[in-house]
């Protein structure tokens, strides 16, 4: 090359790199802060004791070093300070809202916000009535209501001091009256001036300390707000634009000054919730697994892996970055709260942990909670949570992702099943027989389990999932109707189904019975040994005829279900079992001995199980087998207090032991007693027609038949979906009209051909 | 002008290649040698810094990858990287879906691509010729390029669906209505479909490359006596070799992207005559068979490299002559 071009190659070869260097996510949302850049800092998480008083946690927050929990026993509110280095106290100066003179009724305090100079505030809720009682009022004999003189109900801001004592107060309702709109079920928030700002659909209105209207805001892309952000308040706004993807997401501040939109904070487009902060941070989001604080100097921070805080993304009630570079979490938990604090730990320090990665489509505050307790109680494993389905910009991705982590040999070690393509995975191999497990564990052992559901759901003789509760769906008859029998085919059904009665309920539709018969169904007519399918086949083309002989929509006829049944016109019940005191509703819906017959199906057994809980897998490639399985057996074991309300929790227990427990409450009678004297069932009703019916007992006889639908069942709920799809697709056509059963046929025994011979 | 014809004459006469005689090379010195391999290395570096993005370019997203999958074709399972040989190839070879889809494919590409070839080149040959409304016709004939395929796969639906346009228009004619892609017809519906996307822009390929061919050549079969149909075998085709091999090679590739119309169409799962390559390979990946995807994949490549040799080798045998 000549050297007077040299000079200008070299130049344009490095303007070619440099423009490769500027390449990167360009986000029509605002600043785009670096890739988050956390360094190899570890956090060890440690949980903050709470009071062991504290019952219902209605609110809480963190302000600086310290949580503030609100909670309610009966009728006894109270608020709380909690040191995050241990400690924790009643607030002495606080005292809930009053109701009028004679007046009675509930409140509580439905949030607490960080205030300026150390205050708190609280937006307690009251609803009373008062009651004109005579002096003679007899409490036996005579009733409250007779003498009722007034009722309302109370919603006001209260601004407490570091002891609780009352500082000032706003009538929340009154200033919503006053603007002429409803009140916000996320209330208001504070400014440090003691402005208010509160939300109406699209408006945000401000008003001044003495409630009167300042300005109002207007954004159609508001998420959440308004929020506390540091001295003012502000609010997410998201807006995506379909057509272009493009997606716009920032916090927007409020300026009181102006009497509008101050700045605009701009978030990156895949940011998913959006915190209140405190201190140095203005608030908190997520993104990219990375938990990000805005300093209201530098912007954005990347501060932490979300998931080392412990705690599902809902039900996070206060974060806040400590001075010391530690955090704070608080977050709900079941009807308590969770407080916990997460530090910065030298690696070095630290034993050597195993990482074993759990997997999942849908996280759970149940299984987070589960994967903090093993975690604290394990020094050298670690379960590290990677929720795929968290991508507010991009939820089917969940699924690509996890073929890609697959693909790339990175397999979880414990996966969620929920949503996830099992059978598929369990063919290839990825997933570990758990029979064995099972069989080794000495607290364990197939005799303390609930087999029939864990067998129903076996593939190839292997168990690939195990569950903590299950459910029954079932169709039932009435046994002078159908017999007793718990299976029968589609001839038989003919012949039972007498002159001028439904088979179903009149919403029951083509495409829904085929929903219901058909994906158990499916299995029979594929020999996957020899690839052969017999959807052309006299069984098959019987059964799609039978989902034709339903109308096409749903119709009306003004009765309800329960009257077709009991008045003959509807032969059977379809529905699922999820309490064992729903059992004696079967019978009673009727009209007398209930046969459960399931779906007519050519092996005999319509009736199946379902999964009514997590489900767990093993890969088969797991890191740590030994160490999962410690982690995925509290499924089986029994772990569920059971000694309270088992009947409160859906679905029947797996383990044998439980399951007995829910029996044994389920057969004991549950009264109550008011104090007028009078004696209900604990367990309430149900109705029947219209007409309330108290639960009682349940029977022994009830308990046999109920074990005998047990022992009859021997399917799982599941069924391979691209084949369902395939079936469900051509049967449109034939429900139309469009097509005849015989080329329905033809074309769905043509395409699933396809479908087996790829996968054999 | 008789000097321009015999000039042309002289062209088309074969001219005997000149005999190569070896020349002595020059001695150099020390100096000079290294001088010449310094310049080298300094040209071949100067290279590189043009080269260079782009073949890392291609290297991370088509090499490198490739290779990945041929690595993916050679073990038992990414959880598994056990060897296994050909046993993969030889899984898939036998695997009936495997076979149906291998010979849809072919059979797709061996009716659309000769069609799209032949077509585009009469088109561009008709409007080659004074027509009136040439620029008209030529828009018309770009304009399929330019809908977004959504568009075209719900036009082909209202097209052809059991109660589309044309089963509504044929009843006119007392012909019962037929599910088009659903039938043994339905290959023939893709083939529309494919030639209608492409031909206007294989058409003007043809077109700028008739544009090329010398007009002394033609002039002279004229003046000499030949017929059309000589021109056009024996001087335009010969010059529009290059052309046709490109665009024989761009319609074998884009007939293997039917499947992005067809799966819009039809799905997953069509049809069995619908069936094509990129279906087997879209579905094992979903059904986690990272296997049989890959081996599939480097089995196409495979073919398609040969393909396209042999269409190479073609065009060196019929377009030497005329190549600068």
């Amino acid at each position: 090359m000549r050297r007077k071009y040299r000079l200008p190659a070299a130049l344009l070869a490095l303007c070619l790199l440099l423009s490769l260097a500027a390449c990167g996510r360009g986000d029509a949302g605002g600043d785009s802060p670096a890739p988050a850049d956390l360094g190899d800092t570890v956090y060890t998480r440690e949980q903050v004791s709470l009071p062991g008083a504290l019952e219902d946690v209605t609110a809480g927050c963190i302000a600086g070093d310290r949580a503030y929990l609100a909670d309610r026993t009966g009728d006894v509110r109270r608020l709380w300070r909690v040191d995050l280095d241990g400690g924790a106290e009643e607030l002495p100066g606080y005292t809930p809202l009053a109701y009028p003179a004679g007046g009675e009724g509930s409140s509580r305090i439905s949030a607490v916000l960080p205030g300026p100079d150390g205050t708190l505030w609280v937006r307690e809720q009251a609803a009373y009535a008062v009651y004109d009682l005579p002096e003679d009022f007899d409490p036996e004999t005579d009733s409250k209501e007779s003498f009722l003189s007034d009722t309302g109900e109370q919603d006001v801001y209260r601004q407490l001091d570091e002891d609780g004592n009352e500082l000032r107060r706003a009538d929340y309702a009154q200033m919503c009256l006053d603007l002429g709109i409803t009140r916000s079920f996320d209330g208001a928030a504070p400014d440090s001036a003691g402005n208010l700002y509160t939300r109406y659909e699209d408006t945000i209105h401000a008003v001044d300390a003495a409630l009167r209207p300042l300005f109002t805001a207007e954004d159609k892309d508001l998420r959440s707000g308004p929020f506390v952000l540091g001295g003012g308040v502000g609010a997410w706004s998201r807006r995506e634009n379909g057509l272009t993807g493009e997606t716009v997401s920032r916090v927007r501040e409020l300026d009181p000054e102006r009497r509008d939109w101050g700045a605009d904070l701009g978030l990156p487009d895949s940011a998913g919730a959006v915190w209140p902060g405190g201190g140095r941070y203005l608030f908190y989001y997520e993104d990219g697994g990375v938990l990000w604080g805005w300093d209201g100097e530098s912007g954005p921070v990347a501060l932490l892996p979300f998931s080392d805080l412990g705690v599902p993304r809902e039900g996070i009630m206060g974060l806040s970055a400590l001075e010391d570079g530690r955090f704070a979490v608080l977050a709900e938990r079941g009807g308590g709260a969770e407080l916990a604090v997460i530090s910065p730990a030298d690696p070095d320090s630290l034993p050597e942990t195993t990482v074993l990665t759990y997997a999942t489509l849908q996280l759970s505050g149940v299984m987070q909670s589960a994967v903090n307790t093993f975690n604290q109680s394990h020094d050298n494993v670690r379960i590290k949570i990677k929720d795929y389905a968290y991508d507010p910009t991009d939820n089917p991705g969940a699924m690509t992702q996890l073929v890609t982590d697959i693909l790339a040999g990175n397999v979880p070690d414990i996966l969620d099943t929920e949503s996830l393509p099992i059978r598929q995975l369990a063919a290839k191999g990825y997933l570990e027989d758990l029979w064995p497990w099972i069989d080794a564990d000495p607290d364990l052992g197939r005799e303390n389990l609930m087999l029939g559901p864990l067998e129903a759901s076996e593939q190839d003789g292997k168990l690939y999932q195990i569950f903590e509760r299950f459910t029954i769906r079932f169709v039932a008859g009435a046994a002078q109707v159908v017999g007793q029998r718990t299976g029968w085919t589609l001839d038989e059904l003919r012949a039972a189904l007498p002159e001028g009665c439904a088979v179903l309920d009149a919403g029951a539709t083509k495409a829904g019975v085929l929903a219901e018969v058909m994906p158990m169904e499916l299995d029979r007519f594929v020999d996957w040994e020899t690839g052969t399918c017999s959807f052309a086949g006299d069984e098959f083309r019987a059964l799609l005829a039978f989902c034709d002989s339903f109308p096409l929509t749903a119709g009306e006829d003004g009765e309800s279900e329960d009257a077709r049944l009991l008045s003959g016109r509807q032969m059977l019940l379809a529905d699922g079992l999820y309490r064992l005191k729903d059992f004696q509703t079967i019978a009673a819906r009727l009209g007398g001995e209930a046969s459960f017959v399931g779906w007519p199906s050519g092996s005999g057994g319509g009736n199946c199980f379902d999964i009514h809980s997590h489900a767990l897998a093993m890969s088969s490639a797991c890191r740590d087998k030994e160490a999962a399985w410690e982690f995925m057996r509290r499924v089986l074991t029994p772990h569920w207090d059971t000694t309270e309300r088992p009947e409160s929790i859906g679905g029947f227990l797996i383990n044998r032991a439980d399951f007995q427990k829910q029996v044994d409450y389920a057969m004991t009678e549950h009264l109550v007693t008011y104090s007028d004297g009078t004696t209900v069932s604990a367990d309430g009703g149900w109705f029947l027609d219209g007409q309330e019916v108290p639960y009682h007992a349940m029977t022994e006889e009830e308990y046999r038949s109920f074990l005998a639908l047990y022992d009859s069942i021997g399917r799982m709920y599941s069924y391979d979906e691209a084949l369902y799809g395939i079936v469900e697709e051509l049967a449109g056509p034939y429900f139309a009209g469009d097509k005849s059963l015989d080329e329905t046929c033809s074309l769905i025994q043509n395409r699933v051909m396809l479908y087996v011979n790829e996968n054999r | 002008m008789s000097m321009k014809i015999a000039e042309a004459k002289t062209k088309l006469k074969k001219e005997p290649k000149p005999k190569k005689t070896k020349q002595p090379k020059p001695k150099l010195t020390k100096a000079e040698a290294w001088e010449r391999a310094n310049m080298k290395v300094k040209d071949v570096l100067s290279s590189l810094c043009f080269s260079g993005p782009s073949f890392l370019g291609v290297s991370v997203f088509f090499i490198l990858p490739f290779l990945v999958v041929v690595y993916y074709s050679v073990i038992r399972a990414p959880s598994n990287p056990e060897f296994v040989g050909l046993d993969n190839f030889i899984a898939v070879l036998q695997n009936s879906s495997f076979q149906t889809a291998a010979k849809n494919t072919a059979m797709f590409s061996l009716i659309s691509v000769p069609l799209a070839v032949v077509l585009s080149l009469g088109l561009a040959l008709i409007l080659e010729c004074r027509i009136p409304c040439k620029s008209l016709f030529r828009t018309f004939f770009l304009s399929p390029m330019m809908v977004p395929v959504a568009s075209v796969v719900l036009i082909w639906q209202v097209i052809f669906h059991y109660r589309g346009t044309l089963n509504v228009f044929l009843a006119h004619f007392g012909v019962d209505p037929v599910d088009w892609l659903n039938s043994p017809y339905c290959l023939w519906v893709i083939v529309v479909l494919f030639l209608w996307k492409n031909l206007g822009y294989f058409m003007i390929l043809f077109m700028a490359a008739l544009n090329n061919i010398p007009k002394e050549l033609l002039e002279v079969a004229d003046v000499e006596g030949a017929s059309a149909a000589h021109k056009f075998f024996n001087i335009k085709l010969r010059y529009l070799s290059p052309t046709v091999l490109f665009v024989a090679i761009l319609a074998i590739i884009n007939s293997f992207k039917v499947f992005r119309e067809i799966y819009l169409l039809v799905g997953a799962y069509p049809y069995i005559g619908l069936y094509m390559m990129q279906h087997f390979m879209n579905n094992t990946f979903a059904n986690f068979d990272y296997q049989k995807m890959s081996t599939a994949a480097v089995l196409m490549a495979l073919v398609l490299v040969v393909l396209i040799a042999l269409l190479f080798k073609i065009e060196d045998v019929f377009g030497k002559d005329v190549e600068g």
